[in-house]
């Protein structure tokens, strides 16, 4: 007769031993079950010793194992605990009683019905978190592949077009073709909008390679994308874990993959697949009713916070596959509440990194995602075919020569006019500063003419300089890029040589057909710097946008409640700087039809 | 009328699909893959009329669109437009294309009017490239065409004279010829029903729509049955000086109406669009423009007798029509419209006219058979 005796083990070996890759390989029922192989899990185990084997020197036997993540607040298992159905009460008490020891909560994070059935009689706080599709090879049809292909027709287009899908394995393909797989799993790592997730999420797609399966698409010999399907080997099932495309590849990649996969599975013997569990989808029935707030927020999450995680688009993916059925999992909680230290637990694991540094690679990453130039496309006239932006930022100052070059001199004038507080200089303004008094008593005489060029490139004062750069750099230089050097710096000159003079007369005479007088400030007023060319180039830049007039009648709107709020009738300078802009800019690429 | 375009931005995509749309392409397809443009070609290559390639997108190093272009006969007469971006670093600078096939190149930033512009150049001339005239005729035609085609070489493009005497060696030398061969003069003698089953296929097939074909007679008798596939009809003058001024005005206009072709066919539409519409202001100066580029395209001269018509202009409709039956004799809304809006003592000359050059118009029949009820 065979005795057993249980024993636990907290144990936490960082990688697998091949002991528990064995027990994880065979009793493994979950479908993350096997993701728990990856690195940065530790393990708590369970034993069965034998009398007899003892006797006869043998080792313990190993029955349960829970994979879990342990953080400043508590050990976050991976999917339920593996191993015999009955044992399973038995580990879950024990793992929690070993946290609590320690001070430790106990989260579940996905769990199955059953376990989170069994959770919610021991007592835990027990809440949906998703649904899992499954698609069951049993049942479809044989001709699954041309039933998908008939339903998604992205995928048909790409069937039709010649692409084609074969299985893999990585240590049988060329040093050139992994290369390239490796380089188009960066390539979509990078174009994410998330920052790279850990515990079950890890996308380590060469991970476990002699257990994954794998998928490429080839298209016209080029592989454009690669799946990794992991298995769930108690019920001969598989997860598509990682879907991988290169940001560039055509339309429908992603679904032929998975359907040309389903259907090899299938053909191989697989019992079910799975896409993975779909976050946040609306619960329904009368589990929603057990919390009616959270459910109400994680509903709420789920329509409004797209932007941060594509909870809908990733449900509307995984919906197109016509799954046989869609399984609830859990999330288990051993406190009686869900709190704080139950959330930092979850965010800690899942992210694998503390909450301040979560947050900076979250802000720095979506700096170095933000482009600018393509939220400034998106706005661009369609009656115009403006130029392609350059692909690295580094061919900015190629593309936009002018700017840089006007930028330089401006911080240079400015360096060489300022005094010691910072300011410009009384005599460099006086001599080099444009005003009308100076102006209208001699006429156009190449000194004046030296005057209004030179006044643009000095500045009053530090803020002035970098308001104007800050103008300068980013619009002008936008403009430059899409629209050429020529336009840029026939608008800037313009702008900068008639704007001044054109408003003193213009302003001179209104007022003198008002019976007004201004004052001998209006026309002792000095003024200098670069924005009237950059208000001549934003004129123009108008002209290439979308809904152009009323651009147009805001920023002169803009310009007239400036002047109103300084009081200084010389600030309807930039009204006339726009007007010559945009006069360039019609005169060069008039709208003849209307096509926005 | 499919156009191609490869471009690797979304939104100079979008905005070009919208501009070929505008200029009358009924399909725009377009993508940022090289092989996806060679897969839409390919599945298309009797309907691409244009392709519009950037220079941002890299042509591979097996320059795999510019060899589909040129291997593909079916696509000799499509030109393609070369888009680029003047100040970034391109493709196809990196790598020079021994193969190119540009017909036109267009520098960004542009609008509508330059694409336009750009195509109807690009269209130029690879019509330019179609320099070989085909006589099916005997050898006095042929040393005829040659003398003429010498005398007026600073006004025409044609280059090469290639003739026959059999419709066999004929078919021979259209396929021989391919996509050079940029007109076809036809000689009454050699006229068959062969010929003109023949010609009836020809006429739809993409190379034959852009092929302009003269029949050497205005002969109504032998001109009826092939009437439908010609585009002009001159009669051979008697005397030496007269015949050479005719083949010389004949290589003049056959030139005209290949090299102007795609701009002629837009303008005449684009006018026709205009009269229903009622811009006649519009409509107007596009005939104008059609007429400048070529004085004898007569389809201009019926839209510019019917839009005089439409302004009460009595006379300069007649006119218009007059000097329509002068290019073309065997269309019968010139005969119908003189009819309706001559004087009675010319009306009966245009009904004789019209009765020998459209005999089965059913209009034109009911016309005579009323003229001879009121005549006693």
């Amino acid at each position: 007769m065979t005795e057993a005796k249980i024993e636990f083990s907290q144990e936490s070996d960082e990688a697998g031993s091949d002991e528990i890759s064995k027990h994880i390989l065979k009793y493994g029922h979950n479908f993350t079950s096997v993701v728990t192989l990856y690195t940065g899990f530790k393990y708590f185990k369970k034993y069965r010793s034998h009398n007899r084997l003892q006797e006869l020197g043998g080792s313990k036997e190993l029955v349960g194992v829970i994979a879990y993540v342990e953080t400043p607040t508590a050990w976050v298992a991976a999917g339920d605990p593996i191993c015999e159905e009955n044992l399973a009460r038995e580990m879950i008490v024990d793992f929690v009683k070993m946290a609590r020891k320690i001070s430790k909560i106990c989260i579940f994070l996905p769990t199955s019905k059953k376990n989170a059935a069994l959770a919610r009689k021991m007592g835990f706080t027990v809440f949906e978190i998703g649904k899992n599709p499954w698609i069951s090879l049993n049942t479809v049809s044989p001709t699954v592949k041309e039933q998908y292909l008939q339903k998604l027709h992205v995928a048909r287009q790409l069937h039709a077009k010649g692409a084609i899908v074969e299985r893999f394995d990585p240590l049988q393909i060329t040093t050139r073709e992994r290369l390239e797989l490796d380089s188009i799993a960066a390539q979509w790592l990078r174009s994410k909008k998330t920052i790279p997730l850990a515990f079950l999420n890890q996308v380590k797609p060469w991970s476990l390679v002699r257990v994954k399966r794998y998928y490429r698409v080839l298209f016209h010999g080029q592989q454009i994308g690669f799946l990794a399907a992991i298995p769930i080997p108690v019920t001969n099932s598989w997860y598509l874990i990682d879907l991988i495309r290169s940001p560039q590849s055509p339309l429908g990649t992603t679904e032929l993959l998975v359907i040309e996969a389903i259907d090899l599975l299938k053909k191989e013997g697989a019992n079910e697949v799975t896409l993975g569990t779909s976050v946040l989808v609306p619960v329904t029935g009368q589990e929603r009713e057990l919390h009616k707030i959270g459910y109400r927020i994680s509903n709420f999450m789920f329509d409004h916070f797209n932007f941060f995680y594509g909870f809908k688009s990733l449900y509307q993916y995984k919906d197109k596959f016509e799954t046989t059925h869609w399984e609830p999992v859990y999330l288990i909680s051993s406190s009686r509440f869900f709190g704080i230290r139950a959330s930092y637990g979850i965010i800690r694991a899942l992210f694998g990194k503390p909450v301040t540094t979560i947050l900076a690679t979250a802000f720095f990453k979506a700096l170095a995602q933000f482009d600018l130039a393509a939220v400034l496309h998106r706005y661009l006239s369609h009656s115009i075919v403006t130029r392609t932006l350059p692909k690295r930022r580094s061919l900015f100052i190629v593309g936009a020569k002018s700017v840089s070059v006007l930028t330089f001199m401006n911080i240079l004038f400015f360096l060489f006019a300022i005094d010691r507080t910072n300011r410009l200089r009384p005599i460099v303004k006086e001599f080099f500063g444009y005003s009308w008094e100076h102006f209208s008593g001699t006429g156009l005489e190449f000194q004046n003419l030296r005057t209004l060029l030179l006044s643009s490139f000095l500045h009053f004062d530090l803020t002035h300089l970098v308001f104007n750069l800050l103008l300068l750099v980013f619009l002008v230089g936008f403009l430059e890029l899409i629209a050429g050097s020529v336009l840029v710096v026939t608008c800037y000159f313009f702008g900068v040589m008639l704007s001044n003079p054109m408003t003193s007369v213009a302003v001179a005479a209104f007022l003198h057909v008002v019976r007004l007088d201004p004052g001998a400030q209006f026309f002792q007023k000095i003024d200098v710097g670069c924005s009237l060319g950059v208000f001549s180039c934003l004129g123009a830049f108008c002209h290439f946008m979308k809904r152009s007039g009323l651009l147009i009648f805001l920023l002169l709107f803009g310009i007239v409640i400036y002047a109103a709020l300084v009081s200084d009738l010389m600030a309807l300078n930039h009204l006339v700087a726009v007007g010559i802009g945009l006069l360039v800019a019609m005169k060069q690429y008039p709208k003849a039809m209307k096509l926005d | 009328m499919v156009a191609i375009i490869l471009e690797e931005n979304n939104h100079t995509r979008l905005v070009l699909t919208k501009m070929l749309s505008v200029l009358g392409y009924e399909s725009v397809l377009s993508s940022s893959h090289i092989d996806e443009v060679c897969f839409y070609i390919s599945q298309n290559l009797n309907r691409v009329k244009l392709i519009l390639s950037a220079s941002s997108v890299d042509d591979g190093p097996d320059f795999p669109l510019s060899r589909l272009v040129i291997q593909n006969r079916e696509l000799d007469l499509t030109p393609m437009v070369y888009i680029q971006n003047e100040s970034h670093f391109y493709s196809q600078a990196r790598h020079p294309n021994p193969l190119s096939r540009i017909d036109d190149t267009l520098t960004k930033p542009f609008i509508v009017k330059d694409l336009k512009a750009s195509i109807v150049r690009a269209h130029q001339r690879r019509a330019a490239l179609r320099n070989t005239i085909l006589i099916l005729g005997n050898q006095l035609h042929r040393e005829n065409a040659i003398e003429a085609m010498y005398d007026s070489q600073d006004s025409t493009h044609w280059k090469e004279v290639l003739s026959a005497d059999t419709f066999e060696s004929f078919k021979a030398a259209v396929l021989k010829g391919g996509f050079r061969v940029g007109s076809i003069l036809i000689a009454p003698e050699f006229l068959s029903h062969q010929l003109v089953a023949w010609l009836r296929l020809f006429r739809r097939s993409p190379h034959g729509i852009e092929t302009p074909i003269a029949f050497l007679s205005q002969d109504p008798g032998l001109a009826h049955e092939i009437r439908p596939h010609c585009d002009l009809f001159v009669s051979d003058p008697k005397t030496v000086a007269l015949k050479m001024g005719m083949w010389r005005q004949l290589l003049l206009n056959l030139s005209r109406r290949l090299l102007h072709g795609w701009q002629l066919r837009d303008l005449l539409a684009t006018a026709k669009d205009k009269i229903k519409s009622g811009d006649v202001g519009s409509a107007k100066k596009n005939l104008k423009q059609a007429l400048a580029l070529d004085s004898t395209r007569w389809e201009a001269h019926e839209l510019e007798g019917i839009l005089a018509e439409k302004s009460g202009k009595t006379e300069a409709a007649i006119e218009s029509f007059k000097t329509e039956l002068g290019l073309q004799p065997f269309a019968p809304l010139p005969y119908l419209k003189l009819i309706q809006l001559a004087s009675v003592s010319d009306r009966d000359r245009f009904i004789t006219s019209a009765a020998v050059y459209c005999p089965h118009h059913p209009q034109i029949q009911a016309l005579i058979g009323q003229a001879k009820v009121s005549r006693p």
